[in-house]
Order: structure tokens, then C-alpha cells, then sequence
């Protein structure tokens, strides 16, 4: 069967050499913003550019322990996969985030439902230039 | 004798299709052949999009365009690039890059 082109579920995910699983999330950003100019008497900005982009990654699983094991500041890639929604071959979408700083990690959990934890990242350029998020077929 | 290419720039105006991963494919099929990339055997051409409309492929997410914050080559370029018609850009290591990252 021909890949569906539409994705569901994530696998592979993991974070330097911890492999995360138990997986209910995970999010890529770009991290892009925006710097708007104004002067004088000016009521709207005159010139809105793209100076600088921070991407950025989170996920959320049900393994607490391996997420609330990274500590603020540890570096490494994270890599997750985007599964093709009926698994077929050629259709998983493999995300990496090369240089991916651990923020933070906290879990939670809700009287009668299952705990979580979730874990943010935010990304360095070695070189200043070069986007750390890269994507291909997995 | 043709030189092995290690990473190419290309517009983002050659991506086509509808989905996302048929615009994934479509520069995977332009780019994996040059860059030598054995999917069998795990080989993969990954994509960067750049400032510019710019994407930058090659087939280890840890490349980059210059030479690291540090290095002694610092802010230098760590391809030799070639320029061809259609806006893309084929790029071959410099000698020191092959070592550093």
C-alpha cells in the first residue's frame, strides 16, 4: 500500500542516547518572531522583518521517570518520528533537532487519570547560521 | 571523474506537491542521489530550511554551513560551493571541515 501522506502517532522519539517512549506528544517549532519599526509619527509599523529564530521541541509521555531524569541544561539531539496513520512503508516523517538544551521537565497527574510528564527544549547553532531542525522520510 | 558532493543548497521553489511529504520527497529525490545517500543501508539526506528561502541538505543533521563558534576557522565557510543555473548549489568540504563540526 502506498503511504497515506497523512501522519498519526510518534515513535523512535529520544533524546541523545535515552529513548523516550510511552509517547502521547510531541511538538516542532520553528521558533520564528518577528521585529516591527516605528518612528516619529508613525501609528503602524513600517517595516516588519524576521531577525531571529529560536526552534524549539517538546514532549509529553507517560514514562515520567525517563523525562524528569534529563536535568536543566544537558545537551543532545532529539529525534522523533512521525508515523504514517496506517504504517505504511516510505510514509514516517523522522524529525532532529540537533543541539537541543533541556529547559525544564515536570510532571503532573490528575486524581482518576493517568500522570504525565513533559519535557521543552530549545536549540543552539553552532555557527549561528544554520537551522539545528532538519526533517527527511524516516 | 566527478567530485563527490556533500551538501547542496537548493531553493525552496523546487519543492512540489500537495502534502508535506510530497514536498519532502520531491528535494529528497533531487538531493539523495547526488549526496551518494543509501537508504538500505540507513542513509539519509536531511533538510534545513534557511533564511532566504534557502534549504540546506545533507546527510548528517549536524552539519553546518561554517565552521563553529570557537574554531580557529570561526565564521568561514566549511563548503567549497559551486553555483549552477537553476539556483541551487552543490558543496564539497574544505579539508579542514572534515575533522571539525
Amino acid at each position: 500500500m502506498a503511504a497515506t501522506k497523512i501522519q498519526a502517532n510518534w515513535t523512535a522519539v529520544s533524546f541523545g542516547s535515552t529513548p523516550i517512549s510511552r509517547v502521547s506528544q510531541v511538538s516542532f517549532t520553528q521558533g520564528g518572531s518577528l521585529a516591527a519599526y516605528s518612528a516619529d509619527g508613525d501609528h503602524f509599523p513600517t517595516v516588519v522583518v524576521n531577525l531571529m529564530n529560536k526552534p524549539r521541541a517538546s514532549v509529553t509521555s507517560a514514562d515520567a521517570a525517563a523525562l524528569m531524569a534529563i536535568a536543566p541544561g544537558e545537551t543532545a539531539a532529539f529525534s522523533a518520528t512521525h508515523k504514517d496513520a496506517k504504517g505504511e512503508v516510505g510514509g514516517d516523517i523522522l524529525y532532529v533537532l540537533a543541539n537541543a538544551v533541556a529547559e525544564n521537565a515536570e510532571t503532573s497527574g490528575v486524581h482518576g487519570q493517568f500522570g504525565s510528564a513533559k519535557l521543552n527544549l530549545l536549540a543552539f547553532s553552532t555557527d549561528g547560521t544554520t537551522n539545528p531542525l532538519s526533517f527527511t522520510r524516516a | 571523474m566527478n567530485e563527490t558532493i556533500d551538501a547542496l543548497i537548493l531553493p525552496e521553489s523546487l519543492k512540489s506537491g500537495e502534502t508535506q511529504l510530497d514536498r519532502i520527497d520531491s528535494i529528497l529525490r533531487a538531493a539523495e542521489p547526488l549526496l551518494g545517500v543509501d537508504r538500505p543501508r540507513g542513509g539519509r539526506a536531511y533538510i534545513r530550511r534557511q533564511p532566504g528561502g534557502r534549504l540546506f541538505v545533507t546527510t548528517d543533521p549536524r552539519d553546518t554551513l561554517l565552521f563553529p563558534v570557537g574554531h580557529p576557522r570561526e565564521g568561514r565557510p566549511r563548503y567549497r560551493w559551486t553555483a549552477l543555473p537553476d539556483g541551487s548549489e552543490r558543496g564539497v568540504l574544505v579539508e579542514e571541515a572534515r575533522d571539525a563540526r
